[in-house]
């Protein structure tokens, strides 16, 4: 038996919410197909956090041995320990570091470098700490071969001239990292029938991919 | 997605739309609620289906209209649930109390959902309390699946015993998603009848007695009754002395502890479903041969307390640990529950961070008025007004989007206690000897909600407050819902709208303006008209739709939206428009110390244009 805990962050429109439901209905798609994963849960923020606020959503799967039996009461917190992410995504640098304490030794990182001040940065009442100074407050939790950085929102509007591809392009950097217990192929067909404009999102995932391969290299 | 009968499917349902799912297949027929986070997507999700079943459903004006307005359904004979948010039954309480004493005819539910953390809301009441207070049975879902199955159960549970029932949700519950199967849609009536028993009906103070001693009597069943309901369940392990009692959705905090350390077969416990009123002899029953017993539940410590009467009668010795280990504030989550059974276990399971709390700050993210929001614009017009004016306002406000004025560099925002009380509140200043003008701000579905009544009460009694309506054809804040100033009803059918002009004309407020946010100086002229009139309250209404939906609009139509940005060559960088107006569309680049305009952001409202003294700020065509 094991427990697979993600962590997304970001801020009200990056489409946290959206990359999670790609993650937790491919993890449904899959146990329909008798596969390991055998209950999906998480949690989200609604209400305020859409006007541009923080954004951090869980998803969690419980993944089941050959023979292991299934029980309701494994798996029931739709939020997680502190400490017991094994993937963390920040779709924006400081929204990870808020939430850093979910992270750990174990955790493997997939952080979007394109930052977004918050108000208080741009009205000059409060600094944005250096990307640097995030980065390694990061490493220090999760050692630096846990960390995979990406300016996911430049390759966006560069390849794709607009920043709404970025989540899809970090979904397909962090599917790279084989960090996430997903087929490739649950994923796309999740893209393909739950997601709008399914056709670009599914080459911005594409793009994702490659870009995570070529940044695994240098790892 | 839960529209149709397919028993035995399995989906993915947030909370909310597991405990829709759970009325539709219980046969509701009558729903009503006000939208309020975190309960809002019940009855959103019940809307989009409403016309494939014989279901009516509404936005009511507010949650007492609402309350009402089921009850009326379940008067005849019809399974009816009314939904809303924690404090909306602080709205709906004089009606719910006393429909209590009646009971419920056809199945009666009231869907709530507190907010412990208080992630939505003013503040984080446990309705429990009120439950209690009106004695009205509570049932607390534990996870998703388990709020269809409960909600279901609730509506039999409530017809068989005449009872109105609360199903109490929380926002971490409400926002969870988990993998639901789908049960059979039951029958529906074809249609409603009216019991004529008025005895039961018409609160005379000599019904009110004999329904005083119904109620009683039905409560003393439901005492018994609740230590049979499966969703309470008893782990006695004989050898431990070591209990735990886990309410709601902490249960899951508290089985995901005990597996994850397998200590399952270590300890006692009892997982809660009904929470009020608590089943005794399953309680009694745990706690009897218990050394001591650790109480897991959100905010008040309400099961704690009824465990320490219980524990008189079968274990006086008995040690009660619950608030001693665990906050009265803020929502429960695995860590805190983990800290307390720690220690309530003499036990050590913490994950070790290397880092602290302290070491990790990040800038504080305090959702922001959007770009292109007409109320930034209209705030930015306030303080124009105040300083051609040379004079501070008294800025009393309300809840909605608006409220967000709170925070620099707007800061317009000095008063919020609930829905409708800008007005109230105001009123009582201007007539406290402050003669600072007064502005009572708040929107368009909250001056339908409770504004209206304070409204009348300005002219009857003569104030001198300016009641600004900041209306933007919708709800914003819970997610766009409409509401009788949009002439739209929530199944999005055309229905007469009401201007609020014009109620307020019938009203007898003499001072009426309407203008365009958009138009700053327009914006100000019209403030400080109204503040240079002194017989009686003025109304001012700033009408502008919410960008973000007009945005929505334009390109669902395909209109071009304008879109600006700045020209470097004239931009002398005073920040004015970033330090004092505060778009979220502005971003100042790291190296050059360029302010920018993200495009992708802005929504090309213009307003900025009229703010910048370098007249910098420029059309993107123009280029």
């Amino acid at each position: 038996m094991r427990i697979w805990n993600a962590i997304i962050c970001g801020i009200g429109g990056q489409g946290v919410m959206l990359l999670k439901r790609i993650l937790e209905n491919a993890a449904l798609l899959e146990k329909l197909e008798g596969g390991n994963i055998r209950k999906m849960i998480g949690a989200e923020k609604h209400g305020l956090s859409q006007r541009e606020g923080a954004t951090d959503v869980y998803t969690r799967f419980l993944i089941l041995d050959e023979g292991e039996e299934y029980n309701d009461l494994l798996l029931t917190s739709p939020t997680i320990f502190y400490g017991d992410a094994d993937l963390a995504i920040g779709v924006e640098p400081v929204e990870l570091l808020r939430n850093a304490l979910y992270l750990s030794e174990k955790t493997f990182i997939i952080l979007n470098t394109r930052t977004f001040p918050p108000c208080a940065v741009i009205s000059g009442a409060m600094e944005y700490p250096s990307i640097e100074t995030i980065v390694n407050a990061l490493k220090d939790i999760s050692g630096s071969s846990n960390i995979l950085l990406v300016d996911a929102s430049t390759i966006a509007i560069e390849r794709f001239q607009s920043a709404l591809r970025t989540n899809m392009i970090i979904l397909g950097v962090a599917y790279a990292t084989n960090r996430i217990p997903l087929k490739l192929d649950s994923i796309k067909t999740i893209i393909r029938e739950k997601v709008p404009e399914p056709q670009i999102n599914l080459e911005a995932f594409e793009v994702g991919l490659e870009v995570g391969k070529t940044l695994l290299q240098y790892l | 997605m839960i529209a149709f009968d397919s028993p035995g499917k399995r989906v993915i349902l947030l909370g909310n739309e597991a405990i829709a799912r759970g009325a539709l297949e219980a046969g509701v027929q009558v729903v009503a609620g006000y939208p309020g986070t975190p309960s809002t997507e019940i009855v959103e999700t019940l809307a989009k289906i409403s016309k494939y079943y014989p279901l009516y459903i509404e936005w009511s004006i507010n949650e007492k209209v609402g309350f009402e307005t089921a009850f009326g359904g379940s008067m005849c004979g019809l399974r009816a649930a009314v939904v809303m948010k924690h404090v909306g039954l602080n709205v709906a309480a004089d009606a719910f109390v006393t429909a209590c004493y009646a009971g419920a005819r056809g199945g009666f539910l009231v869907l709530e959902a507190d907010d412990p953390n208080c992630y939505s809301s003013q503040n984080e009441q446990d309705n429990r309390l009120l439950a209690k207070h009106a004695l009205c049975p509570v049932f607390e879902p534990s996870n998703v699946n388990e709020a269809k199955e409960m909600v279901k159960y609730a509506f039999d549970f409530s017809e068989r015993l005449q009872t109105i029932v609360m199903v109490r949700s929380t926002t971490r519950l409400s926002h969870s998603r988990g993998d639901v199967t789908l049960g059979e849609i039951q029958s529906f009536k074809e249609k409603g009848t009216f019991d004529h028993d008025k005895v039961r009906w018409t609160f005379l103070p000599v019904n009110a007695r004999k329904n005083r001693k119904i109620m009683l009597e039905r409560f003393k069943k439901i005492e018994q009754e609740v230590n049979n309901i499966p969703f309470n369940k008893l782990q006695i392990n004989e050898k431990s002395k070591l209990g735990i009692i886990a309410c709601g959705l902490t249960f899951a905090y508290v089985i995901d502890y005990l597996k994850d350390n397998k200590l399952e077969k270590e300890v006692s416990y009892l997982k809660l479903a009904t929470t009020f009123p608590p089943p005794k002899k399953m309680i009694q029953e745990l706690i009897r041969n218990l050394e001591r017993v650790l109480i897991v539940e959100e905010l008040e410590p309400f099961i704690e307390e009824y465990v320490q009467m219980y524990a008189k009668d079968v274990n006086p010795k008995l040690e009660i640990v619950g608030k001693a280990l665990l906050p009265r504030n803020g929502e429960l989550n695995p860590q805190l529950v983990e800290k307390a059974l720690d220690n309530f276990l003499g036990k050590d399971f913490t994950i070790q961070n290397k880092k602290k709390e302290d070491q990790l700050v990040a800038p504080p993210r305090p959702p922001v008025l959007c770009a292109g929001c007409p109320h930034r614009a209209c705030f930015y017009a306030l303080k124009g007004a105040e300083k051609r004016a040379g004079v501070k306002f008294i800025y009393s406000s309300d809840i909605g989007c608006y409220t967000l004025g709170f925070y620099p560099p707007l800061e317009t925002i000095e008063t919020c206690i609930c829905m409708g009380a800008s007005i109230g509140v105001a009123n009582g200043i201007s007539k406290s000897g402050d003669s600072s003008p007064i502005f009572a701000i708040l929107g368009d579905s909250t001056f339908f909600h409770t504004g209206i009544p304070a409204l009348a009460n300005l002219v009857y009694n003569q104030s001198n407050v300016n009641v600004l309506v900041l209306d933007n054809s919708t709800t914003a804040m819970t997610g766009f819902q409409p509401h009788p100033g949009t002439g739209i009803r929530i199944t999005g059918e055309k229905t007469k709208r009401i201007l609020i002009e014009e109620l307020a004309k019938g009203l007898g407020v003499e001072f009426i303006r309407v203008f365009d946010p958009y138009d700053l100086q327009q914006a100000i002229d019209t403030i400080l008209d109204a503040i240079a009139y002194v017989d009686g309250p003025t109304l001012l209404i700033s009408r502008r739709m919410c960008s973000l939906l007009a945005t929505r609009a334009k390109k669902k139509k395909g209109e071009k939206i304008e879109l600006y940005q700045i020209d470097q060559s004239k931009c002398n960088r005073c920040r004015i428009c970033t330090s004092t107006f505060g778009c979220p569309a502005f971003s100042i680049n790291e190296e050059s110390g360029e302010i920018q305009i993200m495009q992708d952001l802005c929504s090309g409202c213009g307003v900025c244009v009229q703010i910048c003294p370098e007249s910098a700020i420029i059309s993107l065509d123009q280029h």
